[in-house]
């Protein structure tokens, strides 16, 4: 064997092994924010831990709005429908709209009624609530940015090439909060 | 005024400087600084020591540009006296310079630790502290010679722990063999020191979990690319890892604690924490004191360190977490 045929080998063997550790790259990426994405409907659901405290409380105290228990089943239905197989950002959304309500209405009615708000179960709630909110939103943080990456390795140049011929893999969307982007009147000029 | 006013004016707020703990004793060297200066200079005035380097220097001139001068053979023998007495000038010349830079570094250091909390110790032995660490910590088997604690603080997290914050000093030893022209073989040694800095801290029932550190054999990561890549979690029960590493968790190690180099807990919860060098008060650049003014105003306003406030907020923050949330692994 000639010097110029080994070279050629030796080439295509590196070009070979470049190409996999690039396939690999974007598989990795994309099973880690679909990971992420776990973390986000494993914390969602359990919200579902508070849905029978949250109906304890509508039923013993009548100054929640008329509405609560009905936002109450709204979300559990929504949280319900979600699945850590399949990335859904509008059922997603819809679940976190539900939630946000259900807290705002919590906090609400604590205000404007003192001495429900200072109850154990309404201080108990509101902790707990609070802190699977936040846990939701640091999951979802942590899922937008697991798909950056992921959505960086599929659109950049050279893994954009080896996504198009071998892993064809789609753009993943990020999560916001449905109303935020609405309301601003500023909207940036993405293309 | 002459040197030996000042060299008792340095000593005064030496001693000045390591009894001092609160904003008050910092106010006293304020006091004692602005005294001396408005009749001294923090100069030192070394006539003898400047005549002896110049002629020497003199000395060594004249004697590479004529090297006859001196009579026959006296070539070498003048150029290593002038030559020695030129470097031993040089010492004590930049060495009593270098107390001056020393003393007044020091007032530095211990107006940043008051102002951030910190009580310096000075009532403890270096090498002994370390030995008796080494047995519990890997972070301290470092170095080959001269590991010591070289500088020791107490300090308050948020929720009022108590920390020692330590600065962690080491030798390595390096041999080199190198081989001249001739196929001559030589060994040769090379010293570099080292510091390291952490906290010791006791936990009120956190355990069970490491970072960067390999003191438990199972692996826990998180869905985050980049808390992976900064934090290598080893837990000895994957699932306690999990319940502390909540999503929030994750991300505020990931944001708020990147002075975090490695945790390492014992089941008793005592545990070291290795952060960045800049939570040390001493990692402050220093101003020279013959910019008075500067250095007064500095003395009155010292800086906030960053680093430190974030290595207590960490500590009150794992406390927070396991109170509500851990239960001891037993």
């Amino acid at each position: 064997m000639t010097n110029m045929e080994i070279g050629i080998i030796v080439v295509t063997i590196m070009f070979i092994l470049m190409i996999i550790v690039m396939y690999n790259m974007i598989i990795s990426r994309m099973n880690r924010a679909k990971r992420a994405w776990s973390d986000v409907i494993t914390y969602e659901k359990l919200k579902n831990d508070v849905v029978p405290q949250l109906y304890e409380l509508s039923d013993k105290f009548k100054e929640f709005e008329a509405d609560f228990v009905e936002k109450v089943t709204s979300m559990r239905e929504a949280i319900s429908e979600l699945n850590t197989d399949s990335i859904d950002i509008k059922n997603l959304a819809k679940a976190e709209e539900f939630s946000k309500s259900i807290f705002s209405s919590m906090k609400a009615t604590a205000e404007s009624y003192p001495e429900l708000g200072s109850t154990q179960l309404m201080r108990d709630l509101l902790a707990q609530v609070a802190d699977k909110n936040e846990n939701v939103a640091a999951a979802i943080t942590i899922y937008n940015r697991g798909v950056e990456q992921f959505n960086n390795s599929i659109e950049m140049v050279p893994l954009n090439v080896v996504n198009g011929v071998f892993a064809r893999k789609s753009k993943l969307l990020c999560f916001h909060h449905s109303n935020t982007v609405e309301n601003y009147d500023y909207k940036p000029n993405f293309s | 005024m002459s040197n030996s006013v000042l060299k008792e004016h340095l000593s005064k707020i030496e001693t000045q400087c390591v009894a001092a703990t609160s904003k008050s004793h910092i106010e006293e060297l304020i006091a004692e600084i602005i005294e001396y200066s408005q009749s001294g200079s923090y100069s030192v005035k070394q006539p003898i020591t400047k005549l002896i380097m110049g002629i020497c220097l003199f000395i060594l001139v004249i004697t590479f540009f004529e090297p006859n001068r001196w009579g026959g053979d006296s070539f070498i023998p003048v150029v290593i006296c002038a030559g020695g007495v030129l470097i031993l000038s040089l010492l004590v010349f930049f060495g009593r310079k270098g107390k001056i830079r020393h003393t007044t570094d020091e007032v530095f250091y211990k107006a940043t630790a008051i102002h951030n909390g910190l009580q310096q110790k000075y009532d403890f032995d270096g090498r002994e502290m370390w030995s008796s660490l080494k047995n519990e910590f890997p972070f301290f088997n470092k170095g080959d010679e001269d590991q010591r604690i070289s500088r020791l603080y107490e300090g308050l997290a948020n929720d009022g722990t108590v920390f020692s914050l330590f600065e962690f000093e080491y030798v390595e030893v390096r041999e080199e063999e190198e081989e001249d022209s001739d196929g001559n073989k030589t060994t040769k040694e090379t010293r570099t020191t080292y510091h390291d800095q952490g906290c010791i801290v006791e936990f009120s029932t956190f355990t069970g979990i490491t970072i960067n550190s390999n003191r438990y054999r199972d692996k826990w990561d998180s869905a985050s690319k980049s808390f992976n890549k900064k934090f290598k979690v080893r837990c000895l029960n994957s699932v306690e890892a999990a319940k502390f590493f909540t999503p929030s968790a994750v991300l505020m190690f990931e944001d708020e604690f990147n002075i975090l180099e490695s945790l390492d807990v014992l089941e008793n919860s005592k545990a070291c924490i290795g952060v960045v060098k800049s939570v040390l008060p001493t990692n402050v650049k220093t101003q020279s004191i013959k910019n008075t003014d500067e250095f007064l105003e500095y003395l009155r306003t010292p800086q906030t360190l960053p680093s430190l406030e974030s290595t207590k907020k960490l500590i009150a923050y794992i406390n927070e977490r396991t109170t509500n949330n851990f239960k001891k692994v037993s």
